[in-house]
């Protein structure tokens, strides 16, 4: 007979130093050779960029100091001296962060994705999987391990960039936040390179994929923080670097960028007051527990959806929550403009900060962009949750196996459209919410959303999603992929050729670019909103009837659909197939 | 008092993917200690069924239970007492063959460094692997990936072995040792669960076997009864006559269940259908007839005959 395996129980997930993956790591990632190779480089770099910047700092010290005794010896008074050798020491800092972000954000989230996805290739994720270890322990063997090169290579520029905080007195009150949101960033980013190594199967595609991710989460998205969406900002290490960035700088150039940033306002949610460093980690946190739960899924039961039913519509909530509490406070000090931000920067420099008051146009813009966001949220959440095709027939003869007629309501293989229902609701609420704060604010004197306006953002929004949802539940990704190519792009693109052609397409023109759903946003703010724009012109009288016409077909598309959907099922749960 | 649970009980398994039906209903009792064979043309369900076991596939429905284990339920518990190795048997390229077998010895059986170490020299002597300890994986042949993997599913002592095609790639000699490693784990109690294309070697090696088609069992018990069950319409006797072969080629044609008659030089092949009795009426009657017999042989009919026609059925 067999001894029983002697076996001890795995180590809890927190126990990282137990970890066996990220051991293999630090067997596999650190090999001599290889590693000293990227040490070396690393080192290389590090030490031009500490030298060059001293050496040029020096240098331009010791001139200061060269005219400032030439002005004593001609007898006039002395300039006081630009340059002292804290401000020496602080030159390099800067390149040095981005050196140090190049290493964690961009070659650790590669090779984290990379990483994943040759172990998926080379087929050997399998033998993880047959591991008695937590679903969670996995996951962060992974996150800590893969990029253990690239931690070491961060490791060792930081004695260059601990000499500069040490000799250019760097406040603590500076630095900590800085780094704690640097390592929190880089976690996250490996996390999303993560995810998408889960996902991908080709390497070629895992990098690119995540590094398109990483560009589009955390350089693009956050760009909409100048539209409104503050909260977006949040997700990169820009806003607390920008903060404590005066304590990086030379001291005179840091001192000058302390009186521009005067008058920047702390993070302020829902009126509460959180420190930026603290409330950027706090977000990001938020979409690091978001990617794990991905992840956990993921190693639980490899053919699982990323999210599950109940976590996207918590998340939708949630994304309203944020967007809103950091945007709602900034109406009132007119901080949410960007007309606004631009008047400050202006003033600063001209010492003049003129009358300034927000146009409705741009609060028009922002409403509009919130929901475009809102609406894209929503679709990308439906299509995480909606079950494929041949996932609903497993699912069904599965419920059927325990004789019910049903799938269970929040498993995988349940169909999707109550919790889409439910995230365009929440997401309409947001919009009109954050609609509202704008134009219903002192800003706007006169101005109000006609009560019917929660009414149609939950249509465009409920409208769209479902059809997406139930369209990919129907006919998978090709269906979705020939919608979006068909009905959701190729009218925005012939309406602009049609209204750059020629004036007298330019009605036409707008009848055609309302076909696609994106644009239902825009049009259900202008029709709420008709002094945004004018009702003069035939165009401005176009646009919120041709709202109207293609909302009207949309919701005929969405119960067709959803018919389409019903009876399927049925046939599906008598044929029992 | 209660009789021992199975080392393997699969109970009703399905397994789709989409519309198709990879496992259909598959029902399946083996005993603790028994090499058991699945045996099927490619498509049969094989794989699916492993995936499944080895915790790697859901199944769409039916129930697994390994010594007792449900594994959808204790799938972790299941994982320690399985030892599974996949088809091809991939390596991962950046590590040496001892730091692949530390890693799997320190996720299952945890120890120190030194009790890691005694485990995986042990595994990698019992397959003959030991002066390739520090190779890195990519770099051995076939065979010794195979092997390597083979010593990774011995690590932890499993209860249960599920092996996908594990002679693949191997030579001869190592497909001994294989065979002789199966043996002495089963004579410890190990139950293994094994697939081969190499059938003549799975007769040999398997206490007993089953055949899939399209997902399902089409018979299942120890190999003499499969090949009774599968392979009974397939018999060839090979008959020699001294003289008048053509005459007596002509006679064997008219009798009944006599499928076709081949002239070789001096013996005469013939396809049999019909029973151990008919069988000697049928060389009585030779004799009758004035045929001078001076050899009959009958041919088994072999597990790649009924692999092929399994394989025929199923186009």
């Amino acid at each position: 007979m067999t001894s029983a395996p002697s076996t001890s129980s795995p180590a809890p997930a927190w126990c990282l130093w137990r970890n066996p993956i990220l051991r293999r790591f630090l067997r596999t990632r650190l090999r001599p050779r290889a590693l000293g190779a990227s040490l070396l480089i690393v080192l290389i770099i590090a030490g031009f960029i500490f030298a060059m910047a001293r050496t040029l700092g020096k240098s331009q010290m010791e001139t200061q100091a060269y005219y400032a005794r030439a002005e004593l010896a001609e007898g006039l008074p002395a300039s006081p001296l630009q340059m002292t050798m804290d401000s020496v020491e602080r030159m390099y800092l800067i390149p040095l962060l981005i050196l140090q972000g190049f290493i964690l954000f961009v070659v650790g989230t590669g090779q984290v994705a990379g990483g994943m996805t040759a172990d998926a290739d080379e087929g050997t994720m399998d033998y993880m999987r047959l591991s008695p270890m937590t679903p969670l322990a996995k996951v962060l063997g992974y996150l800590f391990g893969l990029p253990v090169r690239e931690w070491l290579m961060f490791a060792v520029t930081l004695p260059f960039s601990a000499w500069g905080i040490w000799k250019g007195a760097v406040p603590a009150s500076n630095w900590v936040p800085v780094y704690a949101v640097v390592l929190s960033a880089a976690v996250l980013y490996h996390l999303t390179g993560l995810t998408a190594g889960t996902v991908l199967r080709n390497r070629r595609w895992a990098f690119l994929v995540s590094m398109g991710g990483v560009f589009l989460l955390y350089t693009l998205i956050p760009q909409l923080a100048k539209l409104g969406l503050v909260y977006c900002e949040y997700l990169t290490i820009m806003p607390v670097v920008t903060e404590n960035l005066s304590g990086f700088l030379p001291l005179s150039a840091g001192a000058a960028l302390r009186t521009v940033q005067e008058f920047e306002a702390d993070v302020s949610f829902f009126g509460l007051d959180f420190p930026e460093a603290i409330f950027t980690i706090l977000s990001q946190l938020v979409l690091c527990l978001t990617f794990i739960v991905m992840l956990w899924r993921r190693w639980k039961k490899p053919e699982s959806h990323l999210l599950g039913k109940a976590w996207a519509s918590g998340l939708s909530v949630w994304i309203q929550i944020v967007l809103l509490g950091c945007a709602l406070p900034l109406i009132s000090p007119g901080l949410l403009f960007i007309s606004r931000r631009f008047t400050m920067g202006v003033g600063r420099i001209y010492r003049n900060m003129g009358n300034w008051e927000p146009q409705l146009s741009e609060a028009t813009a922002m409403i509009i962009i919130y929901g475009t966001v809102s609406l894209l949220g929503v679709i990308l959440l439906s299509l995480l949750i909606a079950p494929a095709r041949d996932s609903q027939i497993t699912g069904l003869r599965r419920a059927q196996r325990l004789s019910s007629q049903r799938i269970p309501r929040f498993s995988d293989e349940a169909p999707s459209l109550p919790f889409v229902c439910f995230m365009s609701l929440a997401a309409a609420a947001g919009w009109t919410l954050f609609a509202r704060g704008v134009i219903e604010s002192h800003w706007f004197p006169g101005q109000f959303l006609p009560s019917w306006t929660p009414f149609v953002f939950g249509l465009v929004i409920l409208t769209t999603s479902v059809c997406g949802a139930l369209l990919y539940e129907l006919r998978g990704a090709k269906g979705i992929f020939l919608a979006l190519i068909l009905a959701g792009v190729l009218p925005v693109l012939i309406g602009s050729v049609m209204a750059a052609a020629a004036r007298e397409f330019s009605v036409a023109s707008v009848w055609i670019t309302s076909a696609s759903p994106f644009m239902a946003p825009a049009n259900a703010v202008t029709t709420a909103l008709p002094d945004a724009i004018g009702n003069h012109t035939p165009m401005q009288v176009a646009g919120p009837r041709a709202f109207i016409f293609w909302q009207g077909l949309m919701v005929l598309a969405a119960i067709w659909l959803w018919r389409k959907h019903r009876a399927e099922s049925h046939r599906r749960a008598e044929a029992g197939d | 008092m209660s009789a021992p649970n199975p080392a393997i009980d699969i109970r009703e398994l399905r397994v789709d993917y989409g519309q198709f039906v990879a496992v259909n209903d598959l029902t399946l009792s083996v005993p603790e200690g028994q090499v058991f064979g699945l045996v099927g043309p490619n498509g049969a369900g094989k794989t699916s069924t492993f995936r499944v076991l080895a915790t790697l596939q859901t199944p769409t429905y039916g129930s697994v239970k390994l010594s007792g284990l449900d594994i959808s339920e204790e799938p972790e518990e299941a994982r320690r007492i399985l030892g599974y190795m996949p088809d091809l048997a991939p390596v991962p390229s950046d590590m040496k063959a001892w730091e692949f077998l530390d890693l799997s010895c320190e996720s299952f059986l945890g120890g120190s460094a030194a009790e890691r170490r005694s485990r995986w020299e042990e595994c990698l002597e019992q397959v003959q692997l030991a002066d390739r300890a520090k190779a890195m994986c990519k770099s051995l042949s076939r065979g010794q990936t195979q092997r390597l993997v083979l010593a990774r599913t011995l690590l932890h002592r499993p209860r249960v072995m599920v092996l996908d095609e594990p002679a693949s790639g191997m030579d001869p000699l190592s497909r001994r040792n294989l065979r002789l490693t199966l043996r002495q784990l089963a004579a410890q109690g190990t139950t293994i669960f094994i697939s081969s294309h190499i059938l003549g070697e799975l007769a040999e090696m398997c206490s007993s076997l089953c055949v899939m088609n399209r997902g399902a069992l089409l018979s299942s018990g120890t190999v003499d009864e499969v090949r009774q069950a599968l392979g009974r319409q397939q018999r060839g006797l090979t008959i020699a006559v001294i003289s008048r072969k053509e005459e007596a080629a002509e006679w064997l044609r008219s009798q009944p269940d006599v499928l076709e008659v081949e002239c070789h030089a001096e013996r005469l092949v013939l396809g049999y259908t019909g029973t151990q009795e008919g069988q000697s009426d049928l060389l009585e009657g030779l004799f009758r007839e004035g045929f001078r017999v001076s050899l009959c042989e009958e041919r088994k009919s072999s597990f790649e005959d009924i692999l092929i026609t399994v394989a025929e059925k199923n186009q």
